[in-house]
């Protein structure tokens, strides 16, 4: 099945089904008369505007509660823990290398941003950063303010702007990047965002790059918006040292030409503490043809995360990060399409 | 601001129609675009493009539901640039709201043109229209804007399991829908 083709059925389905699916169908809970907004043991009750001034007073002594609740857990959310959201776990031999970060801004607006980790790897940067509301804003991800507060780790049916409101607060959306793509080799990156308070989110940025420098210069661009749409900036210098690479060997294409699409002469292999990557220079002979390539897997590693980026130089590198096996003297690649069907396979020996 | 008030800024050329298409729309369309996109430079841009696009198809065009109408934009020029990201950055994680479509009705092999597809839409509407309003809405957030399961149960009230069983149920349904209908094997 061509996914492209039931993404593009989706896309024209009748207006009117995206209209009324723009917000929830009204829920029971809409219309109990007490609705529940919980944080951890703290749960409050709203029930109606008479106890409102009471509940106010309620809720400052809760925020009080939740927040230092959440300072020990705060510290929890480091790297190492927002790794491990996806299910996979930081290797032990890596943790040594994680860098403890000291930047800090403050923005106009009255919000602010620490950089506080990084582990930098051969492909990867992975930058951990704290925003705080301070005592004006509610944070929250990326998303609408008509969304539930369970995105800010909340129970109960109150949106994020109906939340901040109660509060006697703004809502402040935020999200961070690596900054200096063009010079680092970044064409992706990706966020997991923990709120450890409601006025506190912890980012772990993670950026595939295809620079290989040991120590690297880079900008970390924390951005804000408010429900206006009105959008702060701020910008966090970072040192990044990569871990140490050891065993680096390089094996060759048996034939260059073997996947459609591209030409691969060889593959460098290198072992750090985060586990093998893989990198190799591919020049686009058919440019329909390599669109076709979707995944890349192997027999021998655990391929999960990289994919082909163009580098400073305008060619195109392949970096395959973390990935966790054994290769000896012989390596096979396999390409598949969109449709999971195998394209192809790479084989590289050594010379 | 009404839509028709927005609309009627558009056909002005007034540039106030974008402040308030942001001011009214903005986070929604934010929301699509996000879903689809979780690199910020690339949100940021289809989120503009869409700004733009919808500034240049509006004249002539007068959407019915201008919410709805720019939403729509927003998904495909962000669906573009996903597939555009995607072949370059492979074993990309939006693959899984499609993988949960394409496991339902895998038979579907023969769709390989435009034509198809809006076969495909055809019997989609059709679907749809026979759903209660909430498994409607558990469909598309799912499927058309992105959302997680997660983000779907909070919205319902749910626990993610059931949404998530709930889902399963709506794709069988779908595929004995559509296997009813001739249009898979």
């Amino acid at each position: 099945m061509n996914r492209k083709w039931i993404s593009k059925a989706l896309s024209d389905i009748d207006e009117k089904y995206i209209v009324e699916t723009m917000t929830a169908p009204e829920k029971a809970a809409h219309h109990a008369p007490e609705r529940t907004a919980k944080m951890g043991k703290y749960e409050h009750r709203t029930r109606g505007s008479k106890s409102r001034k009471f509940l106010a007073l309620i809720l400052a002594a809760c925020l009080a509660f939740a927040l230092a609740a959440t300072a020990y857990a705060a510290n929890l959310w480091g790297l190492r823990e927002l790794f491990r959201t996806y299910n996979r776990e930081l290797p032990e031999e890596a943790e040594p290398y994680i860098q403890q970060q000291t930047a800090t801004a403050a923005a106009e607006e009255g919000w602010s941003a620490k950089v506080t980790e990084s582990l930098c790897d051969i492909g990867k940067i992975y930058v951990t950063v704290t925003v705080s509301g301070g005592d004006k804003y509610i944070v929250a991800p990326e998303v609408m303010p008509q969304d539930s507060v369970g995105v800010i780790g909340l129970e109960g049916d109150q949106t994020l702007e109906e939340y901040a409101r109660a509060q006697g607060k703004e809502l402040l959306m935020v999200g961070a990047d690596v900054g200096d793509r063009e010079a680092l080799g970044i064409s992706v990156a990706s966020q997991t965002t923990v709120n450890v308070s409601d006025s506190e989110m912890r980012i772990l940025i993670e950026s595939d790059k295809t620079v290989t420098d040991t120590e690297l210069e880079a900008t970390c661009t924390v951005y804000a918006s408010n429900e206006a749409g009105e959008v702060e900036r701020l910008e966090l210098p970072i040192t990044l040292t990569a871990v140490p690479e050891s065993e680096v060997i390089t094996l060759k294409a048996v034939d260059p030409d073997a996947v459609p699409g591209l030409h691969v002469e060889e593959v460098t292999i290198s072992q750090t503490p985060m586990g093998i990557t893989l990198r190799y220079q591919e020049t686009v002979t058919d440019e329909q043809a390599r669109g076709e390539i979707m995944k890349v897997d192997s027999d021998q590693i655990t391929i999960s995360a990289g994919g082909a980026m163009m580098g400073p130089d305008g060619n195109w590198y392949a970096t395959y990060s973390n990935c966790q096996g054994t290769v000896t003297d012989t390596l096979t690649l396999h390409f598949y399409d969109w449709d999971k069907n195998l394209i192809g396979d790479m084989v590289f020996e050594k010379p | 601001m009404k839509d028709q008030e927005i609309l009627d800024l558009f056909f002005e050329r007034s540039e106030q129609a974008i402040t308030e298409l942001i001011l009214k729309y903005g986070a929604a369309i934010r929301n699509v675009v996000t879903n689809i996109l979780k690199n910020h430079q690339d949100v940021e841009e289809c989120t503009n493009d869409t700004y733009l696009r919808v500034w240049d198809q509006i004249p002539p065009q007068r959407p019915k539901y201008l919410g709805a109408y720019a939403c729509r934009i927003a998904r495909n020029v962000s669906l573009s640039r996903y597939h555009a990201n995607t072949a370059a950055k492979r074993n990309s994680y939006y693959d899984l709201a499609l993988d949960e479509l394409e496991q339902t009705i895998p038979a579907l092999s023969t769709v390989e043109s435009e034509y198809d597809a809006k076969e495909l839409t055809r019997y989609l509407n059709a679907f749809l229209k026979g759903l209660s309003k909430e498994d409607r809405y558990l469909f598309l957030r799912r499927y058309w804007y992105g959302d997680s399961i997660s983000q779907i149960a909070q919205n319902l009230d749910w626990k993610p399991h059931n949404a998530s069983v709930r889902l399963f149920r709506l794709r069988k349904k779908l595929q004995d829908y559509l296997h009813k209908e001739g249009m898979i094997a």
